[in-house]
């Protein structure tokens, strides 16, 4: 059987592969899963400790360590933050190519949200254009607006891009691991680092793959910089996206569905609607439409919408609206601003699952379902439940906000849910949307075909009966049947351009802080100051500790010296003195008594 | 002085020069009446340089002098001079504030460095901190004293003339008691704001932007919709019994024509701090999202509650560590109560709590101003925050 590595930027991506994983490892596969950084913040390193214990052949590891992350590279382009201590550590070689990386990726990224389908998408521009250092969109300037200067600019970046080694440590960790095939996902993160698995699984002749994860990927984020060899997707629409905005051929694109909605399609309600309602607190005898909160990105300030909205249901002149039970299910990774939401104040209305339930608890998942599976319709601004809520066959419905044009008309996944053959109905007004709930709530026969037509083209494309986890693993065990791929080791020009490619590698190192160009210029300088005012303050502290005790010594010893010499000799000519008066006295004696003889 | 206006002398005496931007007639109101307060101080005179339409107002007790021909062309030009060097002193100001956070950056790495001798370190952390303090931004402090006493400031009879037939057109008329409502609050409860003050004997004019889910009432104009222009914004403040609103633009228009204001759904207290007697505000309930527990007041007059409302208003965070709740309409319900309390009494008195608020609130000012350049502009003038009060019923639970 095979080995397959499956990088994942977190160990949050396994909830949208947990079943093909686990359906990998059953038919004998070893899948070794790697995670380039580590995050807990919705429990995910549980599910990970959870999928590694459920089977023998899957495992979970730290993907190796990098020297300068992305993190690293956008902490020391913060103008505001205060760090001590950088001089210390000592820049390397690599440190300086991993810089140029996610410089060139981050550019490239950024110039993708100037072509004309992403016109709207001036919130995802800001984004990318947050991460980059400010010097580099003031060095491209107007150069963005024309569609041949970019296309000149990415020409130049994708060489760039070529240029830059493969980093050791990715190296030595395929090798270690030596996989037949390399699966990554989500590649597309801004300025990504996953692009370097690609980059040595080419180099090293491992086959690699791009595992779409969610269907807002290819268009809200990074590009695919380097193709990997193969690239699963959910559908037709991202088949498409893929070739039009990422480069990708044909040939290399395998269509599964979304294997992350499969249990949407098998799971059966948890409980009766009436033991639902009592436990979220609603009317069991009223039914309610469920509002479906959004991404961070999406809605970061979804409350004061969320009273608007349950105001214009209470307050309808529409008995049949006014009566509505309303259910508010918070985004998980964006619950917190629903502490702030008072929903006594609204009559039948709950939050559920209450804010800052883990996602992993017991109960999770059927909690959803059943909210979605026994709501008379689904409101939301731009989410994924609303996909879930179209399998449930639920009338789905949105309003346009000004608030959120930049998560709505402002992103180009919003149009497969409100454009041609989407299910959501859209109202420019709440005074819209409640009449839409009004009469949108009842039995339709053509929406469910709408909906069950949607549900088909975008997560089930092979068919309503058909789940996409198998055939997600179908496809996997089709591309280990194709073997492992030539090495492609760097050409010689490539190796060539790296002596030059260093000193651009340094560049990026250094404009990667966001630094006016004087600080550059004084760094040097300042730096050797700093040291030279070092070494007389060491000098100052060698003479305190040694020179002045020394001269102390010896001053002393002098002293002790002379006086011990003076006193020697004090004593010497008092002995002497002594001596001579002694002698003196003496003759003086002799003398006396030779007269008195005489 | 922290207002935009310039000292100088013309004709022999002291003057004040100002320019209103009509696109900011609110920071011209403001200008107005400080310089106003200043001029009658010095006993000198104000000269408005005015490039298009006259501004429809008078102050009285000191001369308000529109410049014409040679004078005007030379006070023109010593604005433009004063303004300039103005310019060039805050683009200095600028430069030596970003080389001197450059240059404690720099300062920073090596202070880390444990390689290096103790007392170099210790030496550069100085260096560093002194280095701050260079670069710390001069902040223009909102002028509550030269604001405090009622501005002598009226509207020109032409002005309230044209305005009141504009406003008897809108559908306002002279008839009942008028409150100028302006919120971004949660609809139902404006609405039954709005129901409450109609119940009360008033017509209530609602501006501001217009919302979507708001029903409106019989007694109640909208003008949310309508385009109107900003003059006739302040001839609707001024014809107000009193005004209800969250925005402070308004209150400080308010201020201009001495009309009672009632601030709602206030989060920071030194802006919203009223400057006159006739002055309210009501803050919103603080929630600690971190911990997810609503905060004191107390809380919100802290380093850590001002540094997270920095971070989302200035530097655009897009998510702070706090949310809020509205004032609900029992709250506001009571506020109204007290603001009529307050007109029919004059506001003559005031409790024990309120004044120990508002030793609390010039108190965390003083304290604050040093470390934060958001309190340094909007907190205490130099001890004094205002006259005016904290909704009771908060002040009560204060103390």
């Amino acid at each position: 059987m095979s080995k397959i590595l499956f990088v994942m930027l977190h160990p949050g991506f396994i909830r949208y592969y947990e079943g093909a994983i686990q359906m990998l490892a059953a038919s004998g596969h070893e899948v070794n899963l790697a995670f380039e950084v580590s995050r807990d913040k919705l429990g995910e390193d549980v599910t990970a400790q959870r999928l590694a214990a459920s089977a023998p052949n899957i495992r979970c590891e730290p993907a190796p360590d990098r020297t300068e992350s992305v993190r690293d590279f956008l902490v020391r382009s913060d103008r505001d933050a205060v760090r001590t201590g950088d001089e210390r550590r000592a820049r390397s070689d690599q440190d300086a190519w991993e810089s140029l990386a996610t410089t060139v990726r981050l550019i490239e990224d950024y110039l993708r949200f100037f072509e004309p389908q992403f016109r709207n998408a001036s919130t995802l521009r800001a984004r990318v254009e947050k991460r980059l250092p400010r010097v580099y969109p003031q060095l491209l300037g107007a150069a963005t607006r024309p569609a041949a200067a970019r296309r000149i600019i990415r020409a130049a970046l994708r060489k760039i891009e070529a240029i830059i080694p493969t980093v050791d440590g990715i190296d030595n960790f395929l090798r270690e691991r030596n996989p037949d095939l390399l699966l990554v996902t989500p590649l597309i993160e801004l300025g990504s680092q996953q692009v370097d698995y690609v980059k040595s699984a080419r180099k090293l002749g491992i086959r690699s793959a791009l595992c779409v994860a969610s269907w807002d990927n290819l268009t809200s984020k990074g590009l695919i910089r380097v193709l990997p060899d193969h690239v699963i997707v959910w559908n037709e629409a991202q088949a498409q996206e893929a070739t039009a905005l990422h480069g990708v051929p044909p040939d290399r694109i395998t269509v599964t569905g979304s294997q992350t909605f499969d249990r949407w399609f098998a799971m059966r309600p948890s409980r009766s609607r009436e033991d639902f309602c009592r436990t979220v607190g609603l009317d069991p005898r009223r039914p309610y439409v469920l509002y479906t909160g959004s991404s961070v990105f999406i809605a970061p300030d979804e409350v004061p919408f969320t009273e608007r909205w349950l105001t214009a249901l209470r307050y309808s002149n529409i008995p049949h609206v006014t009566q509505l039970g309303a259910l508010i299910r918070p985004h998980p990774a964006n619950s917190r601003q629903w502490y702030a939401f008072d929903s006594a104040a609204f009559p039948n209305t709950a939050i559920w699952p209450q804010v800052g339930t883990d996602p992993n608890s017991p109960g999770f998942k059927e909690d959803f379902f059943d909210s979605v599976y026994y709501s008379a319709g689904v409101v939301g601004i731009n989410t994924s439940a609303q996909i879930e809520a179209s399998i449930l066959g639920r009338p789905i419905f949105t309003v346009r906000s000004p608030e959120f044009a930049h998560g709505q008309e402002g992103t180009l996944h919003f149009q497969y849910l409100v454009g041609d053959g989407g299910v959501v109905r859209v109202a420019t007004s709440l005074a819209e949307h409640v009449k839409q709930l009004d009469s949108g709530l009842e039995a339709d026969p053509g929406r469910d075909e709408r909906n069950r037509e949607f549900v088909r083209r975008f997560v089930r494309p092979h068919g309503l009966d058909q789940p996409a986890t198998p055939i997600f693993a179908q496809a996997v065990d089709a591309i280990l049947q194709l073997g492992p791929s030539a090495p492609r080791p760097d050409p010689l020009w490539v190796r060539a351009c790296r002596v030059p490619g260093r000193s651009l590698a340094g560049a990026a190192l250094a404009l990667a802080e966001g630094r006016p160009g004087w600080v550059y210029l004084v760094r040097q300088p300042m730096s050797l100051a700093i040291q030279t005012a070092a070494l007389g303050y060491r000098l100052s502290d060698q003479w305190q500790e040694h020179g002045r005790p020394a001269i102390k010594r010896m001053r002393r010893a002098a002293w002790r010296s002379w006086y011990e010499s003076s006193r020697w000799l004090g004593q010497r000519w008092h002995r002497s003195k002594k001596k001579l008066l002694r002698v003196t006295r003496e003759a003086r004696g002799t003398a006396r008594r030779l007269v008195r003889l005489r | 002085m922290t207002i935009n206006a310039i000292e100088t002398t013309a004709g022999g005496r002291r003057v004040l020069l100002l320019r209103p931007d009509v696109s900011q007639p609110v920071r011209c109101g403001i200008d107005l009446v400080a310089a106003a307060a200043h001029a009658r101080e010095t006993g000198g005179a104000i000269y408005l340089l005015l490039d298009g339409e006259s501004m429809p107002v008078s102050v009285d007790g000191v001369p308000v002098i529109t410049p014409h021909g040679v004078q005007r062309l030379w006070l023109s030009a010593v604005w433009r001079t004063a303004s300039a060097a103005k310019d060039v002193r805050a683009w200095w100001r600028h430069l030596e504030t970003s080389v001197a956070h450059e240059w404690r950056r720099e300062l920073r790495r090596h202070i880390g460095d444990d390689q290096l001798p103790l007392e170099l370190r210790q030496r550069l952390r100085t260096l560093a901190e002194a280095s701050t303090r260079r670069g710390r931004t001069e902040t223009s402090a909102f002028p509550r004293r030269m604001l405090r006493a009622s501005s002598a400031v009226s509207l020109l009879p032409d002005f309230v003339e044209e305005a009141r037939s504009q406003l008897t057109a809108l559908g306002i008329t002279d008839g009942r008691p008028l409150v100028t409502f302006e919120s971004r609050t949660r609809p139902d409860i404006a609405a039954a704001v709005m129901e409450l003050l109609v119940s009360e004997g008033y017509a209530v004019a609602r501006i501001g932007e217009p919302a979507d889910g708001v029903r409106s009432c019989d007694g109640v104009v909208d003008l949310t919709t309508s385009s109107r222009p900003l003059s006739l914004e302040m001839f609707l403040v001024y014809a107000s019994a009193f005004i209800m609103c969250e925005s402070i633009d308004l209150q400080q228009l308010a201020y201009l024509v001495n009309t009672p204001s009632l601030v709602i759904n206030a989060r920071d207290p030194f802006v919203a701090y009223p400057l006159r007697k006739n002055g309210l505000f009501a803050l919103s309930a603080a929630i600690d999202l971190e911990a997810a527990q609503p905060i004191t007041i107390g809380d919100m007059l802290t380093q850590p509650y001002f540094r997270d409302l920095h971070k989302q208003q200035v530097r655009g965070r897009r998510r702070g560590s706090h949310g809020y709740r509205d004032n609900t309409v029992e709250e506001l319900t009571e506020a109204i109560k007290e603001m009529r309390a307050g007109i029919a009494d004059g506001w003559a008195s005031e409790s024990e709590s309120q004044s120990r608020f508002r030793q609390r609130v010039v108190e965390a000012g003083t304290a604050l101003a040093p470390i934060s350049a958001h309190v340094a502009e909007w907190g205490p003038d130099d001890g004094f925050i205002g006259d005016g009060r904290l909704v009771r019923f908060q002040a009560d639970r204060v103390s």
